[in-house]
């Protein structure tokens, strides 16, 4: 799929443009949506999300 | 107590929130799109927005991590009165910007925007091997295949670039020679790695990541076209002294006390230096390498 930015922009870009790498997916970008964010005072955010550890549990022992 | 200035939704500065929690400091978040109104109270400044109200001498150390202080500037209707009330609002935020950078502090808001082409320059200028750089608007002396080109803008993403993607500008070999002229380009002599270097820098400290990213196809131009399936290895690393020291120079020249540096090690044993990021991501390195960078900057605030 050919990126549309060059053919759309009247004035000339850099050529890094050519190679515009596509990010992410339509899957990813459902996922995303489903993320759910809390408000949360404590941390002075709206956007806490719940995280999951890097690591396995059985690693760090 | 601590002013946060970040953004409402940045993820790293809740890890670094979970440790000021536990050392107990008390801190203020500043989002990036609040406005600031500068008042004056008994002869102490306030600053209030619709979130935070506090004094800037209760102001103890500073963080800026995303988006900074932003103030609620007055227009008025008599354009030269316009003016001089232009100017002076301008002092007095200057003034705010300036006093709080004057205290304990991990970056500067006025020292925010980096320029890649002027800390190469400098990079050099300490002594780092740099690959070979230049700007040009055609392909004509490109060694195709052995030419690299990427973004000079901190901002690499393109929004609705596709049908049904964004984009992204990442690093890109040069592979074929191009008819037209095109809009001044970053080109960069490619460098063959052993593997690439991730170092966060904080007052002096560099802590380091070596990620062996030159073995994996999608990976071996640039590290962030991730391969979910198999990962890079990524083990902890330490620089030679010298490269350490050369780090330091270049960062206290920038007027950077705390970033992301990236480096090459390349085939033939030498460190190239590729670039400063002062508000970079090092979740990945702290939680891989086990350095709990997060800890680190919580406990130097």
């Amino acid at each position: 799929m050919e990126n549309r930015i060059r053919s759309e922009e009247k004035n000339k870009l850099p050529l890094n443009f050519k190679y515009l790498n596509k990010l992410g997916s339509k899957k990813s970008k459902e996922l995303n949506k489903k993320i759910c964010y809390v408000k949360c005072d404590k941390f002075q955010t709206d956007f806490l999300t719940r995280v999951t550890p890097f690591k396995a549990f059985t690693r760090m022992l | 107590m601590i002013l946060i200035l970040s953004a409402n939704k940045d993820f790293t500065t809740n890890e670094v929130i979970k440790w000021l929690h536990i050392f107990d400091k008390k801190y203020i978040r500043v989002h990036e799109f609040e406005l600031f109104e500068i008042k004056v109270i008994d002869k102490k400044i306030l600053l209030e927005s619709q979130r935070n109200s506090f004094y800037i001498d209760d102001i103890n150390s500073v963080w800026f991590r995303r988006g900074g202080i932003k103030f609620n500037r007055l227009q008025f209707q008599n354009e030269s009165v316009n003016k001089i009330m232009d100017e002076t609002q301008f002092c007095l935020e200057d003034y705010v910007i300036k006093k709080l950078e004057s205290k304990r502090h991990i970056n500067k808001q006025s020292n925010n925007r980096t320029n890649k082409l002027l800390i190469l320059e400098k990079a050099v200028a300490v002594g780092l091997d740099v690959p070979t750089y230049f700007l040009a608007d055609n392909t004509d002396h490109i060694n195709l295949g052995k030419t690299i080109t990427k973004s000079i803008s901190e901002n690499i993403m393109v929004k609705s670039a596709f049908d049904d993607f964004d984009g992204i500008l990442y690093t890109s070999i040069i592979d074929k020679h191009e008819d037209e002229v095109f809009f001044p380009t970053f080109f960069q002599e490619k460098i063959e790695k052993e593997f690439e270097i991730r170092c966060f820098y904080l007052n002096g400290k560099v802590w380091s990541c070596a990620i062996f990213s030159q073995n994996d196809e999608q990976t071996k131009i640039d590290n962030r076209i991730y391969n979910y399936g198999k990962p890079n290895r990524n083990v902890r690393y330490t620089l030679p002294p010298e490269i350490h020291h050369k780090i330091c120079i270049l960062m206290t020249e920038l007027d950077y006390n705390c970033g992301s540096i990236d480096f090459i090690k390349s085939i033939d044993g030498k460190f190239y230096f590729l670039e400063v990021n002062p508000v970079g991501q090092f979740l990945g390195i702290s939680d891989i390498c086990n350095y709990a960078l997060e800890k680190e900057i919580a406990d130097y605030l």
